[in-house]
């Protein structure tokens, strides 16, 4: 045995990700090192600290492998972020494809200390309000939503919400008793946390563009991978790129399904807003996509480069 | 030594440094750093963790609550709310046989309601009812020993700072928690009452009656006990109807028993700076000690020793409520040397797993609070129980006069209705539950 | 470290033990204002969440200005977690100095008051050690938020900031604890322990 690999991340072991893409990718790379590549897999956070300090565990060697996002650490990966910006993504599995394309482009540099496997994007998020639910922007005035990273929260402000921020596991609590009224997150998060029995209604838009989506790495530490022979890094290599991120958005997206069947099944409302309602939502979250072009702008960055590139990446994955 | 024996080992050095006064959060930091480096062979991987697993633990939002419920309880005792709540309890309790011991546990469980630390409860009590106890002669062993009991239902009933470390570690939600132990709590106060009713029927020498208090005296005393009602209400109620986050709960009942100790005119600079300082003293304690306790579980978890202990017992054959008992058999033994707190930290991360992984019937959910709860009143009778009870030691240190032999002779029909009430909770789970299940 | 002088010799058993009690006031005022400071900080929080779940509950409730404004003091959850940080940092120097950490002390009560003495001494020398690693270590951890310009999620408020404020009190703690070293020796060659 030449190595083994402490995989640590955040979720409990069941989730579709763990379950369906970091530990089967585990067995694939032990397979194909005729089991010289063993791994431990370490759900939930077990080898201590909060799940921002993730990054900086499989920098440092506390961990081999990660998986995380890098919005846990605002400002710190502010490339990552052309992702995360309003009606950017389609589905996960060609928007992590893109992913990969973009991080290849412009991303190596942030993600220097670490060897990515795998970047990603989870499929099209949507609100989950309590109540007759948002069929307007209107509706969304004042509402309390809860968002899960810098840009969306901006976005929420910019539409009119007032963004409360939260720790995950305060969502259903919160949401149960009424301390924010609504929370946006994709299908496959509303299943664990059981959302669809906490709201009445959800809302997602026309066209081919979701409302927003994260982006997440899924990374080796350097030395680690630097300490194996060539043989077995090949093996590492051939388990990394754009399949491999094809492969998580892919679980990312049939981890939607069992969220939105909850929710029919419960007879929740689904609202679907139309071209026209959706048109004004873009246009009322155009200053948050500006405000991040300037952004990158005054760090020296091309951010309207990197925004279109996203932009067309997506789109030609898409179209496929 | 492999990783598992490092583990095992690691349990008896842990021990011996706590027997030889290292403090206990430091002994399980020092085991953890140490256990980790062998375990991995690196220094790097606990070395690296240490640069933000401190500000991981010490930022934990969750946690806040406990300096928070700690300044509330500060203000509380601060501001005299013992004396409303022994004179209310007094003016309907007092006139019976053993009246003002009942009294006594009766305002204890009111203090309970507003405070999340049993030291807190039972020296706050003390100073309030020992004096009343001894003018009517009650012996020493009862007075002492219905305090010392009376003072765990500071944290038997919600809200409980040993509560809110366990579901921290065991990820539960802190509401559901709290809400299961209402039930369990009242059973506590009712089953101390009851026992000193008894015990003056078998020792009438050891108290004396007092006289009855008038209906207007009643309804006085009532109402000077509307300030702690209420905050109780806001603090437990608005956190049940959604009104606001634990967290937040803890705040508003800071604000509320800050305000009440205010008005009471206890509260200028050098009484806020008393209550600042005492806070700051269980704080830093209680973080040290989780904080130690977050390093160590690292170390198990890199020596896989949670996930080898549940396959063991999964290979042994035992049966779940076994494995149940000899849990809390454990707890009752290590509460004979050990706090509270330091033993929820300590074994949580490794008993509950195992317990998850068993079948009682239940949904994991439920299990889990079960569980909790099963755990908290098993490791506060370690408060009360001889030779190490940090409830004894309080009451026993507030009366000078009495031997701690006594105090200790006091206690023991106390445990012995305690352990028929864990007995009574393991077995029908229900009790537990019936709250939390009507929150759905 | 000062040589102990001819006349602390003539008094007292010990390593300067005028000296040490001079010094240990000085150390015990610093930690008690350090506490006060933080526990002045946690009023603060407690005011801004009571403030905070007040504008919450009125949202919506008014449609004119400026009270249709009224919100979550926004980043609440944001600022509770920096300043308890600070707080719960700025507490441990005083902690250490009042002997607040939880021991157990049953198996030790036979000793005599100098062996009690040496057993402190053990742990104030073991609890130095840690707090300096940790003070260290929260310090590299520091400089890391400081370089990556990382902020919090709502307010975009930089994570060093509560970092910073955390290593003042833990290099303050090492401090307080190196001191309690000394009390201890001192202790020992007196023969009892302090309050
Ligand atoms: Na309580
Ligand atoms: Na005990």
């Amino acid at each position: 045995q030449d190595a083994v690999l402490k995989i640590h991340q955040f979720l409990p072991a069941p989730a579709p990700v763990p379950k369906n893409f970091i530990v089967p990718w585990a067995e694939k790379v032990k397979e194909e090192s005729g089991g010289r590549i063993d791994y431990e897999f370490y759900p939930s956070m077990q080898l201590g600290g909060a799940p921002p300090a993730l990054y900086d565990q499989v920098r440092d060697g506390v961990a081999d492998v990660i998986w995380t996002l890098p919005g846990y650490t605002p400002g710190r990966f502010p490339g990552t972020e052309a992702f995360e910006l309003p009606f950017m993504p389609t589905n996960a599995e060609a928007t992590s494809q893109a992913a990969w394309d973009y991080y290849e482009k412009y991303l190596q540099d942030e993600f220097e200390d670490v060897k990515v496997i795998a970047v990603h994007t989870h499929g099209p998020g949507l609100i989950h309000a309590k109540g007759d639910g948002v069929e307007s922007l209107e509706d969304l005035q004042g509402m309390k939503l809860r968002g899960p990273t810098r840009m969306v929260n901006k976005m929420l402000e910019s539409l009119g919400a007032t963004p409360v921020g939260m720790p995950v596991p305060a969502v259903p609590e919160s949401l149960s008793k009424g301390v924010i009224d609504g929370t946006v997150i994709p299908w496959e998060v509303t299943a664990p946390l059981k959302v669809a029995e906490l709201v009445d209604s959800h809302t997602s838009f026309s066209g081919d563009r979701g409302f927003y989506t994260s982006f997440f790495i899924f990374a080796m530490n350097k030395d680690t991978y630097d300490a194996l022979p060539d043989d077995l890094k090949k093996v590492i290599d051939d388990n990394s790129g754009r399949e491999t991120s094809k492969w998580v958005g892919r679980v990312m997206d049939e981890g939607d399904a069992p969220g939105l069947k909850i929710a029919t099944e419960r007879g929740n409302k689904m609202i679907v807003l139309d071209e026209a309602e959706t048109a004004r939502w873009k246009e009322a979250a155009q200053p948050v996509i500006d405000g991040w072009i300037a952004e990158m702008n005054e760090k020296g960055m091309d951010g309207q480069a990197m925004y279109d590139d996203a932009k067309a990446m997506i789109e030609q994955y898409s179209s496929n | 030594m492999d990783r598992l024996e490092i583990a095992l080992v690691s349990i008896p050095v842990l021990l011996g440094m706590i027997f030889v006064r290292v403090p206990i959060g430091l002994a399980m930091l020092l085991c953890g750093i140490g256990g980790t480096v062998l375990v991995t062979g690196r220094w790097v991987p606990i070395m690296a963790s240490l640069k933000s697993l401190t500000y991981d633990v010490i930022s934990n939002h969750s946690l806040s609550i406990v300096p928070l419920f700690l300044l509330m309880g500060q203000f509380a005792t601060k501001g005299g709310m013992s004396e409303s709540l022994f004179r209310a309890a007094a003016a309907f309790l007092g006139h019976r046989r053993g009246g003002v011991a009942m009294a006594g546990i009766g305002a204890c469980a009111g203090f309970g309601a507003i405070c999340g630390s049993s030291l807190a409860t039972a020296a706050t009590m003390a100073q309030v009812a020992l004096p009343e106890m001894r003018r009517y002669g009650y012996s020493g062993a009862l007075s002492t020993g219905s305090l010392a009991a009376g003072g765990t239902l500071g944290i038997l009933i919600p809200p409980s700072i040993v509560l809110v470390i366990y579901a921290i570690l065991a990820e539960q939600n802190i509401v559901k928690m709290f809400i299961a132990a209402i039930i369990p709590g009242i059973m506590a106060a009712v089953g101390f009452m009851l026992v000193v009713a008894v015990y003056v029927r078998v020792n009438p020498a050891s108290a004396e009656t007092r006289e009855r208090v008038d209906f207007r005296g009643r309804v006085r005393a009532v109402v000077d006990v509307w300030p702690v009602a209420l905050i109780f209400l806001l603090v437990i109620g608005g956190i049940y109807v959604g009104w606001f986050t634990p967290t937040e709960a803890a705040a508003v009942g800071a604000a509320g028993t800050g305000i009440l100790a205010l008005r009471s005119g206890e509260l200028d600079w050098k009484g806020l700076k008393d209550c600042l300082l005492a806070t700051a003293v269980s704080t830093a304690m209680i973080y040290f000690i989780v904080f130690g306790a977050q390093v160590y579980n690292t170390f198990l978890a890199f020596a896989q020793l949670p996930q080898t202990s549940a396959e063991w017992v999964a290979a042994s054959g035992f049966s779940p409520w076994m494995v149940l008992v000899l849990i809390l058999v454990a707890y009752l033994l290590f509460g004979c040397v050990m706090d509270s707190l330091s033993m929820i930290l300590l074994t949580v991360p490794i008993f509950f797993p195992l317990i998850m992984t068993l079948d009682f019937g239940m949904s994991p959910e439920e299990t889990a609070i079960w569980f909790g709860i099963l755990v908290l009143v098993t490791v506060e009778l370690g408060l009360v129980t001889p030779p190490v009870g940090m409830n004894i030691f309080i009451i026993n240190s507030l009366a000078p006069d009495i031997p701690l032999t006594e105090t200790y002779r006091g206690v023991v029909p106390f445990l012995i209705a305690e352990i028929i009430r864990i007995a009574l909770l393991a077995a029908i789970p229900a009790i537990i539950l019936f709250l939390p299940r009507m929150m759905q | 470290m000062s040589m102990p002088t001819a006349s602390d010799q003539m008094h007292e058993p010990g390593l300067s033990p005028e000296l040490e009690s001079r010094i240990g006031r000085i150390v015990g005022a610093v930690a008690a204002f350090l506490a006060v400071a933080g526990g002045l900080l946690l009023l603060f929080l407690v005011a801004m969440t009571v403030i905070s779940i007040t504008g919450r509950a009125f949202v919506g409730v008014f449609h004119f200005a400026p009270l249709n404004r009224l919100g979550p003091v926004p980043g609440d959850f944001e600022m509770v977690s920096a300043g308890c940080a600070v707080a719960v940092c700025a507490f441990l120097p005083w902690c250490q100095y009042r002997r607040g950490h939880v021991t157990v002390d049953v198996f030790i009560t036979p000793l005599s008051g100098r062996w009690k003495a040496v057993l402190s001494l053990v742990g104030n020398v073991l609890m130095t050690v840690a707090a300096v690693l940790i003070a260290w270590r929260m310090q590299l951890g520091l400089a890391d938020k400081l370089s990556y310009n990382e902020t919090t999620m709502i307010l975009e408020m930089p994570v060093w900031y509560g970092y910073a404020g955390a290593v003042v009190g833990l290099w303050v703690f090492a401090l307080t604890s190196l001191y309690t070293v000394w009390r201890s020796i001192n202790e020992i060659a007196a023969g009892r322990e302090g309050p």
